[in-house]
């Protein structure tokens, strides 16, 4: 009498939750997206864990930009619910509090096909900007931050140069200095070198390697080289009309795919 | 003979220096009411433009009949309302203050045109851009939308200006002693109309050259 009783193995956590280190970077529940009456996505499931790279291939037009654009927050889901490392990111129907999904935005990172650099700005002011005005860092910081990051893309001697002075692969190369300055832990690549020249693809490709080895972001690379594809990646994601066909290890899937679109798909693009 | 008779047909330089102080008081009247006519319709369309992008048709609604209205009606016809008709019912401004209203908001009409499709034509890739790099709504508009879509306007803008500078000559009309008024006046004590509005026409002249320079110099320095 009169002891406390101590509860035996004080459970902190549902059981049907994972302790935080373990929730996924990203998971997609039931997604679906339409445009009009076209459904792009559909009821698309996917995790993608921690420092996991994944290559996203399939045909022009199965939705693999969708999926990048969706988790950047520039498409809301139609149905279904995306999460990153947990929490609510968007969902279909209900609008989320700007407050919950900034927090969630800022651990995403994304290099476009057409780098998007802004024009009137020099390449250091382009990796400069977002910290100085989103993270309101010291100019003096941000300026030795993007000159490292630009050092590491190898383009150490351009910050003074604005975009229209660069060449594709050195714009693209900027414009993931420019997202790398924002230390996401995620990082989308939506067919980075699609709008490069064939000599220049290379350097960026190398970039993206380096990156890989180097840091520990989780990457989900959409891309239509397909030894990119196989070399960058954990797993392999193929799909088509909105919906995962089939995913698995890179060398598998590229060398013996299970499904037979999949090899459809592989030897189209082997011609 | 230096004459101001009426009869005195020749061309008279004279003349010309006599008059030329007062119309430089002219030209300093009409230089402030068309920079604060541009502030204020640089403000105001730029203002119209952003608003106009909201999902609310409403605003969408006012915004499009207001512009429609203004653009559509001769600017003499709104400065003599602001003039003659405010008052009875509002605040009684000065002339140049009114002429001002009346040259800024004629001309924000125009320009929330020009500033709309300059904010269409930057690429979306730059909104997309700026969500990416975790940028609020504000911070992208003012760092990245309108800096670019100013330097792609920057033309027209400068057209307006000159037009504008032009058009307030009209503040004459309502009693306002800018460069025209100024000449006017003078010309019709002396009659001597050919002097002077030669002189008008030259000031005007130069003063909208040095203008049409200046902006093309600022275009040059702000293309990249
Ligand atoms: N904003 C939009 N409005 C209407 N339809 C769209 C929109 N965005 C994408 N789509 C359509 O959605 C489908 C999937 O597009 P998505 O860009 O995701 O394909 P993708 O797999 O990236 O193709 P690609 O390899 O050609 O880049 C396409 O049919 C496309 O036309
Ligand atoms: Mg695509």
């Amino acid at each position: 009498m009169g002891i406390a009783v101590i509860p035996k193995g004080g459970h902190v956590l549902d059981k049907f939750e994972s302790p935080a280190s373990e929730l996924p970077a990203v998971e997609f529940v039931d997604v679906s997206k339409s445009f009009g009456a076209l459904r792009v996505i559909d009821n698309l499931s996917l995790r993608i864990r921690r420092s996991e790279r994944v290559s996203l291939i399939g045909p022009s037009g199965s939705g693999k930009t969708t999926i990048l654009r969706l988790l950047m927050t520039l498409e809301k889901p139609s149905e279904g619910t995306i999460k990153v490392f947990g929490g609510a990111l968007s969902a279909g129907g209900r609008g989320l509090r700007e407050s919950e999904v900034a927090p969630l935005r800022a651990k995403i990172g994304m290099v476009f096909q057409q780098f998007n650099l802004f024009p009137h700005m020099t390449a250091l002011a382009n990796v400069m900007e977002a910290p100085v005005q989103v993270l309101r860092m010291p100019k003096p910081d941000a300026k030795a931050l993007a000159e490292s990051l630009l050092e590491r893309v190898g383009l150490k001697e351009k910050g003074a140069s604005y975009p229209s002075e660069l060449s594709g692969g050195q714009q693209q190369r900027v414009a993931i200095a420019r997202a790398l300055a924002m230390k996401p832990q995620i990082m989308l690549f939506d067919e980075i070198t699609s709008a490069l020249d064939p000599e220049v693809i290379g350097e960026v490709l190398d970039v993206v390697h380096s990156l890989a080895h180097e840091t520990k972001m989780a990457m989900l690379v959409v891309t239509h080289e397909m030894g990119f594809a196989r070399d960058i990646a954990d797993r392999v994601i193929f799909m088509e009309k909105g919906r995962i066909v089939e995913e698995g290890n890179p060398a598998k899937l590229f060398a013996s795919p299970d499904n037979i679109r999949t090899k459809a798909f592989l030897n189209a693009v082997k011609r | 003979m230096e004459g101001k008779g009426a009869n005195d047909m020749t061309f008279s330089l004279q003349t010309m220096l006599d008059v030329l102080p007062a119309l430089l008081r002219g030209t300093v009247v009409t230089l402030q009411a068309t920079a604060a006519g541009i502030l204020l319709a640089l403000a105001l369309g730029l203002f119209l433009a952003i608003a106009r992008r909201g999902s609310n048709r409403a605003i969408v609604v006012v915004i499009d009949l207001f512009v429609t209205v203004i653009r559509s009606t001769p600017l003499l016809i709104q400065l003599y309302l602001l003039f003659y008709v405010l008052p009875l019912y509002g605040p009684s401004l000065s002339p140049l203050v009114t002429g001002v209203l009346g040259l800024g908001v004629h001309y924000s009409s125009y320009l929330s045109e020009v500033f709309r499709a300059g904010i269409d034509a930057v690429p979306k890739g730059q909104w997309e851009a700026s969500v990416a790099l975790q940028m609020p709504r504000a911070k992208t508009w003012c760092r990245i939308i309108l800096p670019q879509a100013f330097r792609i306007v920057l033309p027209q803008i400068g057209n307006y200006m000159i037009s504008m500078y032009k058009h307030a000559s009209l503040l004459a009309t309502i009693t306002v002693v800018e460069l025209l008024g100024a000449a006017l006046n003078y010309a019709g004590e002396t009659f001597r109309y050919l002097e002077v509005l030669t002189l008008v026409g030259v000031i005007y002249f130069i003063i909208g050259y040095v203008f049409s320079r200046i902006i093309k110099y600022i275009e040059l320095k702000l293309a990249y």
